[in-house]
Formats: C-alpha cells, structure tokens, sequence
C-alpha cells in the first residue's frame, strides 16, 4: 500500500524536477547542514534525559533512599482541612467522605470539605446527607457558577478554610486510615509548602490498558518521584493525595485559575518561592485510572497541555532564580521540558530519516536516536524505570507486559505532539480554558479488586 | 538457497526476533498472574505494637482452649503447635520452666505463657515468645526472641530483646542492656546506662535512672532580646510566618525568636535560646545548654543538643542525634517522635512518644560523651 503511494506520488513528479531537488538539497547546501545540526541538537536533549532517567534508576535501586517524614507516628497534629473537589461524582463521593470520616486522626482537628462544583447529578444531596449526619467534621462549600475546573473550585472554596493546611483528594479515590497523619506530618518541617502521596490504581486487572497505566503510574511514583526526593530535586505536587501550606500558596499567589495543571503550577511556585514539595512513597492511595483510550488521551492531552503552560509562564524565572540551587534548577527545567520531548522526538525521527534519504548518514546518528528514544519516551517514565518500579513493588510477573507499552507510549507520543502542537497555534493561544474531567467508571467506586 | 527463500528466511528471523518479547507478554496479558492492584496498607511499618498485637491473636487462634483450661484449674499445661513447636503454659503450682535438656544447654525451646507473674533465672536464652498475665522479671545477661506483659517488665543488666517487647505497663531496662526490634510500653519506659535500641515507644521514655525532670514551661530560656527577620545576618526572606536565611546562622545566647526559622547552611543556637516556632536546618545544627523550640526542629544532617534543651517535636533528623543531658522532647500529654539515623543520649534525658534510631540507638554509660559520627 505505502510503497505504491510513494511511487505514485515519485511518478507524479517530472523527472527533472526531482533531480533538481535532490541536487539542490544535496551534501553542503544550508538546509542540510541546519537539519543535521538540528537533529545534533535533539539527540543532545534526548540524551540529557537519557541521564537524567538512568540517574534517578540508579538511585533507586542502589541509592540512600530519604523517607524523612515516614516515622512520625506521635505528635501534636495540626488541625487539618481535607478537599474533595467533586463534579457529578454521585457514583464515587460517598465512598471517599465515609472513608475520610473513618481515618485515624483527631476528630477534633480534622474537617472535611466536599466541594460541590457545579454538579447537576445527585453529589449534592449525597454530600448534604453527610454533612447532616456529622456536622462537626463535614463542611460543603457549594459552587453553583464561576469558572470551570478543579484550580477555580479550589481557589473559591479555599477563601473559607480556615486551617493552614490543606490537604486535596479526588473523589474517585480511597484514602486509607492512616494517610492523613501521613501526608500531614511533612508539614511539621516550616520548609515544605507542598506534599505529595503515592497513587496507586485500583481497577488494574480491568483491561490491558489499566494494567499498562498501573506500571506507568509505579515508574513515576516509585522511581522518578522517589529519586527526585532522595537528592533533593523537584518532586511534583500532583493535585490529588496531597496537600498545601495555605499560607505558602497564599504567598505565592494561590491556585491559578488559568491553568490546566494546578498541581504543576503550585509546585513551581512554590518552588520560586522557596518553598519545598516532599513525597512520600510509602503514603498510598488507590484511584481509578482511565479504562478506554479515549478517555486515556484527553487525559494526557489535558496534563500535556497544562504541563506546557507551566513550562511557558515559569522557564525563565527559574532560569534567573537565585533561591533555586543548580541541581534543583536544573531538575525543574528538565522536568518542565517533558511534554515538549514528545514533539521534539517525532521531528528528530522525521531529521533522521530525511538526512538518511539525501545520503547524509553521519555514524550512528540513527542508532543513537533509536536507543536513546528506547529510553525517554513516555510521559511518566521510562522503560527501564517502570521494570525498576516493578521489582522495587515486588510485582515480578507483570514485568513481563513491558513490551506491550511500547503501544502505550506511541498513544501518548502522538496524543502529547498533537496536544503541544495545537497550543502554539494562533487560534488556540487566545482561547478560552477548556477543561475535561477524566472519564471514571464507578463500577469500582474506588476499592481495588480482590 | 535461492535469493528469495534467503530474503523470506531473513525477514521472518527478524520479525520473529522482534515479535519474542512479545510472547511473556501476551501469556501474562492472558493469564493475568499477577493483575492485582498493589497492596498498600503496610500496618506492619506504622504500628509499633504490630507484632504484639499478632501474638496475641496468635494465641487466641491456636491456646485459647488451653489457656482457659489452666486458667479455671491453675494447673500447668505443656503440649506442641502444629508445627511442632512445645510450648508451657505456667499454672499457679510454679512448674519447671525447662526441660532437663533445655535446663543442661541453658536455652528455652518451647513459648513460655504465664497467668500470673514470671520470673525468668540468669543468663539463659529464650528461643521462642515469653508471655506473663503479670509482671515479668529477666535475671542478667539473657537474650529473648520477644516479650510480652500485661504487668511490668524487668530486665535484668546486659540482657538483649531480639525482636520485640510490649508490656501493658512499665518496662525497666538494667544497664547494657539491648532492645533490638520494637520495644513498648503503655506507661513508660526506663533504660539504665549503656543500653542500645531501635524503636521505642511510650508515654515516658527516661534515660538513664535519674528522676525526670519536672515539667517547665521553658520561661528561664529567651530572656535576651527579641529578634526580628531583619537582625537575622545574610540573605533573608520572609514570608507566611516563616523566615528562610542562605547560608550558616548562629543566633545569640538567650535570644527570642517568634517566628518559623529555614536555615540553608549551618545553625548554631546559643544558650539559652527560645523559638516560639519550628525550626529547620538543613545542614549541621547545634543547639547550646538550656535551648527551647516550642514546635517542631528537623535537620537535614547531624544535630547536636546541649543540656535541658527542650523541643516540642517531632525532633526528626537525617544524620545522627545527640541528646546532652536532661533533655526533653515531647511533653507529659503531649507525645511526639524523635527519628533519626542514629540516636545517643546523655542520661536525665527523656522522649514523650516514638523514638526511632534506624541504624541503632545508645544512652551513653556514666563519665561517656556523646559524639556525632560524621560519616
């Protein structure tokens, strides 16, 4: 099929014609020496993170791990407000309020606050059914109008908490008894403004999907956020099974509205503000992750794009920053630049290949690209990461679908250029936010199998 | 071979080489050995009283009909588990707690499970759990696998707990004694001088036989002036009640701080010292004689606290801790954790709460000083 088209599309081409574009576009002529510097150029970048990966692998698996907020079991624990954004939820929201009422931590400290966003669904009445039944620890905030998505619900919600801290779960997940101690206890260190859990799928032995996106989801969490917090890098705030210092965010200007990822966006300002985000491995959460690939892709696009977003606003502050150490800095810039690998790939395959066509074949360049691609595609972690996360769990058998991710990944390497692709067009750039919530089924409402 | 069968061969070999690692893959996508989603309640790692907890319902599943029995008559039972393991139920008509053999190598084999009190001779070891519905008592130099008490428990000097201790009272340590594993106590804990830990935990934890001290309110520290961000030297920024300083800081003696304190270097607070916040170095940190931290005080390194300094904890630390005399962490009512990669501890010292040493604690024999190993 392809090569009949090729060959239509040669044939269509006076002869002449096409040996004038291979002569004038031939060995010396400054668009060939622009496109092989380029693709120099992008093997650079894609090495850097070919490093970058290799470190955090080798840290993990042989490096001091830092768990320095894991032991605290006693303490005088602050008082504590959990957030439960919640739009159309009916089918998940009272398993996450029921679960949050049943956690060990004083009663007296703790207050829970679904926040109804503009659900048209039965979530209010459910909320309200709690909130009658345990007034002194469930507080709605209901949001009938305003801007769409979690960041603005949050933002108008916030203005009537009244703890320091803060912590946010979604509502489709299922904290168990001792997370909130466990996620509140970094706060105990005046320098962390952010902290973040571990988030572990629930509906895994759904489909190959799920089962693919639960080895994604260990890689980062296990491995890449794991390592970034053993030396001191940048762990990222997630926007669910974590939480904020109010007074922090407050400082650095509070949830941004504007953005697709307000998790992102509050760990770089926070991070500009010198303030630290801690991960905590062993705080874990079950959540439902995507079940259909459609549902996958907007999803990814939706991170892809808030993710570059970030990137815009906060790169060259970073760069100027004086308070940000030069690791640390660096680590922010290259986890900043993630989304914009996928793109930045797919034209390092199209350089290869055009420059291969006009016999520019320089040693190895092709080969380079190849394994190096091999390990710094996907949007959380790498090959090699995800086996490390895998044995670093104990889950010796599921290492063996490795393979099938390279399907996954080539979902996300598209899904991602696009997503990247579309924002710098003109007629994007201006637009308005369109935010949109990830599909869940609630045949699960949260609890793992078996 | 013709050209074509070679071609046809060659492609095949590759798609087959390619298509391999495919084959795991698709049998575990079929099988589905391991799809379950990963465990994550870990009460092991956040429960101090995990295996105390186990034992106990270990012997209501497997002695409970036994345990009722000596109960209601007072006599001893003896028997084996399933697994071939003996065990001795100790009844009020004071039985032989070893057998000849056991008596001749000096080792217990078998549980030992008493109703009433227990006590246990001089330098013999217990292999399997020590169990007494009443106090406890270990003469000197034994070594227990694990112990557990609804009465107090007394260990005699140089014993060594393998794996855990719980009492539903007090526990009091002789000196040199050594308390591996996870060490409890509902009421408190009292180690005498020498004696080496891992994890403890109870309202009270003394070190060393000297009275606690009696509770301050810590009005003798911060009697100095009080500073504000700006008396701070270097580079300082203030912001949501917390002040974060580049490089070392060392703050005079008796000084006031009111405010959460971020060191980036070194710190080194004077005698006398008293912050109404929560404190947090990244590097080494020093605290002089006498220094009160009424919230939290977390280093990123070692950190080195002189006599009578009080913290209001969590006292978390990344390197090694060293406790001067009479030091406190923690409050009667109010307990906290103090965590560190190694803890030692000058006697009169006391933790209210969890004291975990992750790569061993000590509380230094009389005449020692304590010393930080900067490895």
């Amino acid at each position: 099929m392809f090569p009949d088209l090729a060959i239509a599309i040669l044939d269509a081409i006076p002869r002449e014609r096409l040996v004038t574009l291979f002569a004038l576009i031939g060995r010396g002529h400054w668009l060939v020496t622009a496109m092989t510097w380029a693709l120099y150029v992008i093997i650079f970048f894609v090495c850097v993170y070919l490093v970058r990966h290799y470190s955090f692998t080798l840290n993990r698996l042989y490096g001091r791990q830092r768990h320095p907020y894991l032991d605290v079991d006693e303490a005088e624990w602050p008082e504590v407000t959990v957030m439960v954004p919640a739009h159309n939820e009916e089918a998940v929201i009272s398993q996450i309020l029921q679960a949050l009422l049943e956690v060990d931590y004083p009663r007296e400290r703790l207050r829970v606050m679904p926040v109804n966003d503009r659900s048209d669904d039965d979530t209010a009445a459910i909320i309200d059914a709690f909130a009658a039944r345990h007034p002194d620890v469930v507080m709605p905030y209901e949001r009938r109008e305003g801007k769409a998505g979690k960041a603005a619900a949050l933002a108008e919600a916030m203005a009537h908490v009244d703890t320091d801290l803060i912590l946010v779960f979604d509502a489709d997940y299922m904290p168990g008894r001792g997370l909130i101690k466990q996620l509140t206890a970094p706060f105990f260190d005046p320098e962390v403004g952010a902290v973040m859990g571990r988030v572990v799928p629930a509906n895994v032995e759904e489909n190959l999907l799920t089962r693919l996106l639960d080895l994604e989801r260990a890689g980062g969490y296990q491995v890449d956020q794991q390592a970034r917090m053993n030396l001191h890098l940048v762990p990222q705030y997630g926007g669910t099974v974590g939480g904020v210092r109010k007074s922090a965010l407050m400082e650095v200007g509070g949830w941004n509205t504007d953005s697709l990822a307000e998790d992102t966006d509050a760990t770089y300002r926070l991070l500009l503000g010198g303030w630290k985000t801690a991960y905590q491995n062993r705080s874990e959460c079950y959540e439902l992750v995507p079940e259909r690939w459609p549902a996958r892709v907007r999803q990814i696009k939706r991170w892809a794009k808030g993710h570059n977003q970030t990137m815009v606003r906060y790169f060259w502050q970073l760069v100027r920053s004086r308070r940000v150490g030069r690791l640390e800095k660096l680590d922010g810039l290259l986890l900043l630049g993630v989304y914009l690998m996928s793109p930045v790939m797919l034209v390092g395959w199209a350089l290869a290949i055009l420059l291969w066509f006009l016999g520019i074949n320089k040693p190895g360049l092709i080969i380079i690209l190849a394994v190096t691609s091999y390990s710094s595609i996907g949007n959380f972690a790498t090959f090699f990461e995800l086996a490390t996360a895998a044995r670093l769990d104990g889950s010796r058998e599921r290492i063996r679908l490795l393979p099938f991710l390279l399907f996954g990944f080539l979902v996300s390497l598209f899904s991602v250029s696009r997503a990247t692709v579309g924002q710098t067009m003109p007629w994007q750039r201006n637009g308005r936010l369109h935010w949109s919530k990830t599909d869940h089924n609630s045949r699960h409402n949260g609890r793992p199998h078996g | 071979m013709s050209p074509v069968l070679a071609i046809a061969f060659f492609f095949a070999l590759t798609v087959g080489w390619a298509l391999l690692p495919f084959l795991p893959a698709w049998a575990e996508a079929r099988r589905r050995r391991d799809a379950a989603p990963l465990q994550v309640v870990r009460r092991a790692e956040v429960d101090v009283r995990h295996f105390a907890r186990r034992f106990r319902d270990f012997l209501a599943q497997h002695l409970t009909a036994d345990l009722d029995a000596a109960q209601a008559d007072g006599r001893s039972r003896e028997g084996r588990l399933e697994d071939g393991t003996g065990w001795l139920i100790a009844g009020a008509d004071t039985p032989a707690l070893f057998t000849a053999a056991e008596a001749g190598e000096r080792v217990s084999q078998r549980l030992l499970l008493a109703l009433g009190d227990l006590t246990l001779p001089a330098e013999h070891s217990f292999l399997q759990e020590v169990f007494a519905a009443g106090a406890l008592a270990g003469g000197p130099r034994n070594i227990y696998r694990a112990m557990l008490a609804d009465g107090p428990i007394i260990l005699g000097e140089e014993s060594t707990t393998l794996r855990w201790l719980h009492t539903e009272d007090a526990l009091v340590a002789g000196n040199g004694c050594a308390l591996y594993g996870r060490v409890s106590a509902v009421v408190s804990i009292r180690l005498g001088e020498g004696c080496r830990f891992e994890r403890l935990h109870a309202p009270a934890i003394a070190f060393g036989a000297a009275d606690e001290p009696a509770e301050t309110n810590g009005d003798e520290a911060g009697g100095g002036r009080e500073l504000t961000p700006r008396d701070l030297p270097g580079q300082v920024d203030f912001g949501a009640g917390r002040c974060l300083v580049e490089g070392d800081l060392e703050i005079e003696a008796e000084a006031r701080i009111d405010f959460d304190l971020v060191v980036v270097g070194r710190l080194r607070l004077g005698r006398g010292v008293r912050v109404d916040g929560s404190v947090k170095c990244r590097r080494d940190a020093e605290l002089g004689p006498g220094v009160v931290i009424a919230g939290s005080l977390v280093c990123g390194r070692h950190l080195r606290l002189g006599a009578g300094c009080r913290i209001g904890g969590p006292l978390l630390a990344e390197g090694d801790v060293v406790l001067g005399a009479g030091c406190r962490v923690g409050g009667a009512g109010r307990p906290t954790t103090l965590s560190a990669r190694r803890v030692t501890v000058a006697a009169g010292g006391t933790v209210h709460g969890t004291v975990w040493a992750h790569e061993g604690g000590r509380l230094l024999a009389a005449g020692e000083t304590g010393e930080a190993r900067h490895a």
